[in-house]
């Protein structure tokens, strides 16, 4: 059923995308938000399900892979997307029908609707990751064997290039190098397939569950109301509320220097006195409660203000905050074996196997 | 004997400083205008303490506040022009009105600092008379990647000074922020400042030479230092929100805390900074929302909430630094510096020298991260010592490497403040030199 | 002999003060030293769940660093009640040490290569146990020189510094050394005998709670033990049959009732000379029955044997058909009374563990004939099956009440369900069977009778009437014997 979006969809969006990855800054959402709801003051965007679609309409997923660099030190020219689009529809030789999102979190969710906005081209609500992965092989799709290339990906610099590769890990590394190339980000289009193939594969519902998430956590509601609602909307659960007591920045080695942002935090759950730790990589990969795992990727672990129920940033992050610890399952796709050994701790470099990897 | 001084409005409020002693309380003057009050305190200070007066820093950040800023042309150089409105970099509210004129530049480097496009000069040498002819005084330059290489800035502004040598530029590689949207942002304000910046240096530099001749003249800073008043000229983003600086300043001098926690209250709530050697702990980005941040380093100072963890280990001062302080203060704090009003006056007459290095380096293995951080402590001491500092009595007080975060592991941030005073007097509160391995 | 046994007992504090630990820096210590058993230096986090309690779990450099790391490892070492935690380095175990502390488990950084370390410990660990090899080798040469059971008992006891050491037959001590044991002992036990035996023997150490006996080493002196323990029993079981064969001759030869003791004596008169028994000699015998008919127990010959020496050594106990049969020489009438106190005390309680039962003849002034004390020996023990397990009973104080003994109580109940059907099914039927039977002790008199039942002889004769109702023959002087017995039976089946 397609609906048009309106700003306060766009507004509840960009506190979805944000929720779902609450180790990134926010600000190239919120700035991405602002653009999209002036430009919809004389243009619309389309959501549709991927039902809607004829089987054999080409799709195509749109996203920002980064290298190095924030959207914001770079900012996009604005056509980048659209060269995409077009390279791809050239390189097949047929028009793409709909667009969707790489990645259904971050500022991949909420590009899409920017896209669609200048492209009238509707956006569907599915998205082959339901959360964010650093790496464009890590997808729903890739487990279905959808193939990845031709990639198209566009800079600001206005130059492009079109990748054909088929395995998706040697098309993580070319477009690792050409996005360094390309200044340190680029817009791409990938994984063009049919939205039948898109609806085998794909999981579905992620841009209308961002935008209720939004609209759970930008209401008025006290914080265990909307903690009750995100419960029933996703099946989220809290491991706990909790005190920062420590914040580590060297807590796992690196070949050189200090990392930016913290990874790993230490906190005090102080009405039972248990010791809770999450190790974080650019996303929060393993939570253990008094040693043990209660939380691994895929599973999606994002941190709540305990007083107003706000997405915290973790870099905002102060000893003594109280935050809610909330873990939500991740699409069911990644839990199979295809799916855990693509996402699972190891593939982070954290040598633990997900407990819910079935035991030989 | 040090003054800090403090002008708003027709104001200006003074307090002297002997060593740590107050010897002056706080006295304001008012004025017809702003010169009369600043002449009439002036002179009342000469007369009461001649020429044991040796330094003055002034906090000029209300009266920059308060003025109308200056239109400016705002230049912005990047690969491709944006492909529509939507996409145009969006100042903040207050700053937007100020920007009379944008125009784009092909150019830009990406963070290894390597051109992404060359920069495209003929075409704007091509704009340039039309720029100058419109009557534009102010001229600010941001391009992206210029936190790794400013050299399409330098060559764009000197395009520009080689038509006309007083056109008033600022460019935003002398700002550090790896957002291009900061980055502009702050350029533009600068500029925008920086015509106010000049008039209320030649103020002060008038009036202070006059009575103290021999005194040194500063503006104090956002991050709780002070620079001489011919930086005020060019650089007058940086005095902005220099008083809650000095306030965290102050308030740890008069309660003896080089390293701690300091709480300020005042009637707009209770907020918390911390001291280390003897300097408000900052960072450099001003963050205002989701709108672009101020890339100018200033003390850090967080509200103060009910979760607030209290250390036992390290010292704290609570100040009230309200006007009338009769009601009890939030959260149950008791004030162990009550009718602290004049903190930040304290503050202001007792900041140091301060001069910060912040930059990206390409190193190759930890010991090139080594030199390549000794190098930048080296840089920061001298910089300090330019500004007046004597260099037995400079000290370094924040010396950290960041990784950049998403990959480019060869790449660093190298942060570094450096603080210093003229001549070494034992009364001033800052210690032996603490570096500061802050991850 | 007394050693010090804490060589082959190593606990944190001790590797920490001076053993192969020395050199780690300790992130978090539990309050109580814990044992350490064995060491095991893991290279994945799941070979942790493996390991055995008591272990130092030692985290090889290979499986990376990081807290999180010390933190799940931690927890697994904690669920499988390790000893300690060893990391290498300390600058990532730093933050776990808050969770070691809530855990309860000791977290220790090495500084060098934690391999090293494993392997220094593991050295130091098979050395305290090779010490353990060679303190049972020394027990194992101790006990194998004593010849005599309470020898080898005492030697085992000595070993472990005198705690309390038992052997035991179905919860009855039957020898000891060392220290009666306390409630606060931990007990060790070690099955000694054949494999096939029903009930086991045990033998049994107590050790004192707070002491510096590891009991696993206790539980290896035993078992290295038990063979000496078994050698000795056995030999000394083969002389005490040897020694008791004249004795079990006597039972052996007395096989015709007829014959009286004086004829029975002047007819193996020889014989017995030979076997050393003396003519005028007072003795007093001792017959043994086992009352379980059910489970044939062979080896209780062994265990009675055992038992028998708490009362005295110089009687042998032979085995004979029936029971067991020893003679005690005894003086006179109070050395014959204090063997059965003796007995009874020493043995009584034992004897109702095992279902046993004793009987003893009669001291007599001229010295009977040891056929005829045996007989009486043997009929008291018959006639104690009657009162039950445990019973010990001198003939002097059955008298001719034995013969009552031997009465089979289930046949006369059952003759008395069904000849009196009406009195077995009458509702006061005890009180009636209860009138009944003290009218008959008291000779059919009403008044002595009812005297002793503190009754009102009215009352008396009216529930005797009652009784003639019911059909019981009270007054047929032919019978008034097997109701007589009747009564009894069932009164005394009342009384259970």
């Amino acid at each position: 059923m397609s609906t048009v979006l309106t700003t306060e969809d766009v507004r509840n969006l960009r506190t979805g995308a944000h929720f779902l990855t609450c180790t990134i800054d926010p600000t190239a959402i919120y700035v991405y938000a602002e653009m999209i709801q002036r430009a919809m003051e004389d243009r619309s965007v389309e959501l549709v399900t991927v039902d809607e679609l004829a089987p054999d309409d080409l799709v195509v997923a749109v996203g920002m892979v980064t290298q190095g660099l924030f959207i914001a030190d770079m900012p996009p020219v604005g056509d980048e997307f659209l060269g995409c689009i077009r390279a791809i529809e050239a390189s097949l030789g047929r028009p793409v029908r709909a667009i969707y999102s790489l990645a259904a979190a971050n500022i991949n969710g909420i590009v899409p609707l920017m896209v669609g906005l200048q492209s009238s081209l509707p956006v569907i609500d599915s998205d082959p990751m339901g959360r964010v992965f650093p790496l464009i092989s890590q997808t729903t799709l890739s487990i279905g064997n959808v193939a990845i290339g031709p990639i198209a990906l566009m800079g600001a610099t206005g130059e492009r290039a079109v990748v054909e590769v088929e395995s998706p890990q040697r098309a993580e590394t070319l477009v690792r190098a050409l996005v360094t190339e390309l200044g340190g980000w680029a817009a791409t289009a990938m994984y063009p397939c049919s939205a039948q193939q898109l609806k085998e594969h794909g999981v579905h519902g992620s841009i209308t569950r961002m935008i209720r998430i939004g609209q759970i956590l930008d209401a008025d509601t006290p914080v265990e109301g909307k903690l009750l609602m995100l419960a029933e909307l996703l099946g989220t659960t809290r491991i706990a509320r909790a005190r920062v007591n420590h914040i580590e920045s060297l807590s796992r080695p690196t070949d050189l220097g200090l990392p930016a942002q913290p990874s790993s935090l230490t906190l005090d759950d102080e009405t039972t006195g248990r010791i809770i730790r999450l190790e974080i990589q650019n996303e929060i990969l393993l939570v253990l409660v008094d040693g043990a795992v209660t939380a691994a990727v895929p599973d999606m672990v994002t941190l709540l203000n305990s007083e107003q129920g706000t997405v915290v940033n973790i870099d905002d992050v102060q000893v003594g905050d109280v935050v809610d610890i909330l873990k939500i399952t991740a699409a069911a796709q990644w839990y199979t074996e295809a799916g855990l050994d693509l996402t699972e701790p190891k593939a982070f470099g954290i040598p633990i196997a997900h407990p819910r990897r079935p035991h030989a | 004997m040090r003054v800090g001084l403090r002008l708003q409005g027709t104001s200006c409020r003074t307090v002297v400083l002997d060593g740590r002693a107050v010897v002056s309380a706080a006295r304001e003057v008012l004025g017809g205008s702003l010169p009369e009050a600043l002449e009439s305190s002036l002179s009342g200070l000469r007369r009461e303490f001649g020429s044991g007066i040796t330094e003055i820093t002034a906090d000029v950040g209300r009266v920059l506040a308060e003025r109308k800023l200056a239109d400016v042309v705002a230049i912005r150089v990047s690969p491709r022009p944006p492909a529509d409105a939507f996409h145009v970099t969006v100042l903040p509210p207050l700053v937007e009105p100020a920007v009379t004129r944008t125009v784009h530049v092909g150019g830009g480097h990406d963070l290894r600092g390597r051109p992404l496009v060359r920069l495209d000069l003929e075409a704007f040498l091509a704009d340039l008379p039309g720029i100058l002819s419109s009557g534009a005084r102010n001229v600010a330059i941001t391009s992206v990647g210029s936190t790794a290489s400013k050299e399409h800035e330098t060559r764009i502004a000197d395009a520009i000074l080689s038509s006309d040598r007083d056109m008033r530029i600022s460019i935003s590689s002398d700002f550090y922020s790896s957002v291009f949207r900061d980055r502009d942002y702050t350029a533009i304000l600068n500029s925008a400042l920086m015509e106010t910046g000049e008039e209320l240096a030649a103020m002060l530099e008038e009036g202070g030479r006059r009575h103290f001749p021999a005194a040194l003249l500063s503006f104090g800073k956002n991050d709780g230092g002070r620079a001489p008043l011919s930086r005020l000229a060019l650089a007058p983003v940086h005095g902005l929100y220099a008083e809650p600086a000095m306030a965290i300043l102050g308030a740890a001098a008069l309660a003896g805390i080089p390293e701690g926690e300091v709480i300020l209250c005042t009637e707009a709530g209770a907020s918390v900074g911390h001291t280390r050697g003897g300097l408000p702990a900052a960072r450099s980005l001003i963050r205002q929302g989701f709108d672009a941040s101020l890339a100018s380093n200033a003390a850090i100072l967080e509200p103060y909430t009910v979760h607030h963890t209290v250390r036992p280990d390290i010292p704290s001062v609570i100040a009230d630094l309200r006007e009338r302080p009769e009601t009890a203060l939030p959260f149950g704090l008791v004030p162990t510096l009550p009718a602290a009003q004049e903190a930040a006056l304290v503050g202001l007459a007792a900041a140091p020298l301060t001069a910060w290095i912040d930059r990206l380096e390409t190193v190759s293995g930890r010991a090139a991260l080594q030199l390549v951080q000794n190098r930048a402590e080296e840089d920061a001491h001298s910089a300090a010592v330019q500004l007046g500092a004597s260099p037995g009595h400079t000290n370094i007080i924040e010396s950290n490497v960041y990784a950049m975060p998403y990959g480019n592991p060869g790449i660093v941030r190298i942060r570094v403040q450096a603080a210093g005073e003229t001549y070494g007097i034992g009364e001033h509160t800052l210690p032996a030199a603490t570096l500061g391995a802050t991850p | 002999m007394r050693r010090s046994q804490n060589e082959t007992r190593l606990d944190l504090a001790g590797l920490l003060a001076h053993g192969s630990l020395r050199g780690t820096t300790p992130l978090y210590l539990t309050p109580s030293s814990s044992l350490v058993e064995s060491v095991v230096l893991v290279s994945q986090l799941e070979e942790i769940r493996k390991v055995r309690p008591n272990t130092v779990v030692v985290l090889s450099p290979v499986m990376g660093s990081g807290g999180w790391l010390v933190s799940a490892a931690l927890r697994h070492a904690w669920e499988r009640r390790a000893s300690a935690v060893v990391v290498a380095g300390s600058t990532y175990a730093s933050a776990a040490v808050g969770l070691a502390q809530r855990l309860g488990i000791t977290l220790l950084a090495a500084d060098g290569d934690p391999s090293a370390l494993a392997l220094a410990l593991a050295a130091e660990i098979g050395a305290a146990l090779s010490v353990v090899d060679a303190e049972l080798a020394r027990v194992a040469r101790a006990v194998a020189k004593d010849t005599t059971l309470a020898d080898v008992l005492k030697t085992i006891s000595r070993e472990l510094d005198g705690v309390g050491v038992l052997l035991g037959y179905d919860g009855v001590v039957l020898a000891s050394a060392g220290i009666p044991p306390r409630e606060t002992d931990e007990v060790v036990t070690v099955e000694v005998g054949e494999a096939n035996g029903a009930v086991p023997f045990t033998l049994t150490v107590s050790v004192p709670t707070s002491g510096v006996h590891n009991l696993r080493v206790v539980r290896s002196i035993l078992e290295v033990a038990t063979p000496a323990v078994k050698a000795a029993w056995l030999l000394e079981d083969l002389l005490g049959t040897t020694r008791a064969i004249p004795t079990a001759a006597i039972a052996g030869l007395d096989q015709d009732p007829v014959v009286s003791g004086m004829e029975f004596e002047e007819k193996h008169r020889h014989l017995l000379n030979q076997l050393g028994w003396r003519e005028g000699e007072h003795y007093v015998a001792v017959w043994f029955r086992d009352g379980r008919v059910q489970d044939h127990r062979p080896e209780l010959t062994a265990v009675l044997r055992l038992l028998w020496r708490k009362v005295t050594a110089r009687s042998p106990l032979a085995e004979v058909q029936g029971g067991w049969l020893t003679l005690v020489p005894a003086g006179d009438q109070d050395a014959s009374t204090q063997l059965e106190t003796r007995i009874r005390t020493r043995l009584g309680p034992a004897f109702a563990e095992l279902g046993l039962t004793a009987g003893l003849s009669r001291w007599q002034e001229d010295g009977p004939a040891l056929a005829l004390i045996v007989r009486e020996a043997r009929l008291a023990a018959e006639s104690s099956r009657s009162t039950g397990p445990g019973t010990v009973l001198g003939l002097a104080s059955l008298g001719v009440g034995a013969a009552t003994s031997f009465v089979d109580v289930d046949a006369v109940a059952l003759v008395a369900e069904l000849t009196l059907p009406r009195l077995m099914a009458s509702p006061d039927r005890d009180v009636i069977i209860t009138a009944a039977a003290v009218f008959l002790d008291h000779r059919s008199s009403v008044s002595l009778a009812a005297k002793s039942l503190n009754l009102h002889r009215n009352t008396l004769q009216a529930r005797l009437n009652r009784a003639r109702e019911l059909g019981v023959p009270l007054d047929v002087p032919s019978e008034l014997l097997s109701v007589h017995l009747i009564a009894k039976v069932l009164q005394r089946s009342l009384q259970d």
